[in-house]
């Protein structure tokens, strides 16, 4: 877009309500607004919902800012500026990428504070009101939400009663059989309900696909039975997050595929040297494509609804279509290099530019499981 | 010969790397700054880097025994799960 087109656009994105600057999302979802400004765009979604919430819980100002930025090929788009992730914050962001037909640079960019100046009184937090992961799913993913046979990797998947996660694998185990490989807190956590403060699911338990989350019920669509979980524990470091469940006669998997991008090459043993091409295929966000921007990860703090839970020998991942490497319900995606050989296991991320997973050899190797392709 | 040179060179820039990161991990925590610490590529060499859930409240040097230091601001970094409704996982 050119300079003064991106700055009309951006300018009536922006209000002044009772003395606040805001996003007007109501915006985003005329049709006129994209056709003025002569972008790509189509009609998003308006979230006005997100805008409320976040104005109640005193998000003042809004938790991003917008302005212009060169878009590399001589012209301008528009610049989102994450000051902090809060709960519908990917919805937004996706309203703006409609909007904009995809003419934007989404980057995290924290608080912002006088040079010299002491961090906010209070962080940005981990608990019910700070997570993400209900916000509405984007388009990608929708053909893995949904009920999938034979099993592939990337398809929905979760424990009976639990979260919706991404089938990353389908593994052998050591002593015969075959299962299903993704994340502890997908397979083998069963969330509160009532008094309960949530517990680790008893090995056996069903999993589901797809997940509760969508729509998936037991017996109908039980797949597999919980065999093995390496639990992240709050109260000391961890190194993994992941879970096997067995499959149940007459399942059937198609073992080593990746939909989207064919198939799986093996396990690569060699250790990550930053800088690698990475993909993923999830339940959320369907193919991606990363960078590994940092290995050897430790202190890596986790927030999980139940409370936070730090992590050593990560890598991470950034973004590098200007779209987020993972979104929630991506737990458990298998992480391959350019050869397709599996790296990593995805357990984490920031819903924005960063994601985090686990190596994938050391999750087989402590599971007692190799890769089935 | 060459390329056992280079490989020689690669693994101990690492090991040098590998050390500054401890010396960032002691450092962050006689601070009481959190933030994830890990290796980066800087052109053929590593840096250590340091990802943080907001802006540091103490001043982090920009190099540690000779290694570089990069910072970024990564927010908060949540598990990659999608709630079932109405429960806490």
């Amino acid at each position: 877009m050119d300079l003064d087109a991106v700055r009309r656009l951006k300018q009536d994105l922006v209000m002044d309500a009772a003395g606040r600057r805001g996003l007007r999302l109501g915006t985003l979802a005329r049709c006129e607004t994209v056709a003025r400004y002569g972008c790509r765009g189509r009609t998003a979604s308006p979230k006005p919902d997100v805008v409320a919430a976040w104005a109640q819980a005193g998000q003042v100002p809004a938790p991003v800012a917008l302005g212009l930025e060169p878009d590399g090929a001589g012209g301008y788009r528009l610049a989102v500026r994450v000051v902090r992730t809060l709960p519908g914050l990917h919805g937004v962001v996706e309203g703006l990428r409609a909007a904009t037909g995809g003419e934007l640079g989404v980057r995290l960019v924290g608080y912002v504070l006088p040079q010299g100046g002491a961090g906010p009184a209070a962080g940005p937090g981990c608990g019910p009101g700070s997570g993400s992961g209900n916000e509405p799913d984007p388009a990608p993913g929708a053909g893995l939400r949904r009920r999938v046979r034979p099993l592939v990797s990337g398809c929905s998947l979760g424990h009976r009663r639990g979260a919706a996660g991404t089938l990353g694998a389908v593994v052998m185990r050591r002593g015969g059989g075959r299962a299903v490989l993704s994340c502890a807190h997908v397979l083998g956590w069963v969330p509160a309900g009532g008094a309960s403060a949530g517990a680790p699911a008893p090995a056996g338990s069903g999993v589901v696909q797809p997940a509760v989350a969508d729509g998936g019920r037991a017996p109908a669509d039980r797949v597999a039975r919980l065999a093995a979980s390496a639990l992240p524990d709050l109260r000391c470091r961890n190194r993994l997050d992941a879970a096997i469940a067995e499959l149940v006669d007459g399942v059937a998997a198609h073992a080593g595929e990746l939909p989207g991008l064919g198939r799986l090459a093996g396990l690569r043993r060699q250790p990550l040297a930053g800088g690698e091409t990475v993909f993923k295929v999830g339940r959320t966000s369907g193919v991606t494509r990363g960078r590994v921007s940092a290995f050897e990860v430790d202190d890596l703090t986790v927030c999980f609804r139940r409370g936070d839970a730090v992590f050593d020998g990560a890598f991470e991942i950034e973004a590098v279509d200007d779209r987020p490497f993972s979104l929630p319900g991506d737990s458990g995606a298998l992480v391959v290099d350019e050869a397709r050989r599996a790296v990593g296991l995805l357990y984490a991320g920031n819903g924005v530019d960063v994601s985090y997973a686990q190596p994938v050899a050391e999750v087989l190797d402590r599971l007692r499981v190799r890769l089935a392709t | 010969m060459i390329a056992s040179t280079v490989s020689h060179s690669i693994d101990a820039d690492r090991l040098q790397a590998r050390r500054a990161k401890d010396a960032v991990r002691r450092l962050l925590a006689a601070a009481g700054a959190g933030g994830a610490v890990g290796l980066t590529r800087r052109g053929d060499g590593y840096a250590v880097q340091v990802s943080l859930r907001q802006a540091p409240a103490v001043e982090l040097p920009s190099e540690v025994d000779g290694v570089p230091l990069e910072l970024r601001l990564v927010g908060e970094v949540s598990a990659q799960r999608r709630a079932a409704p109405g429960a806490v996982s």
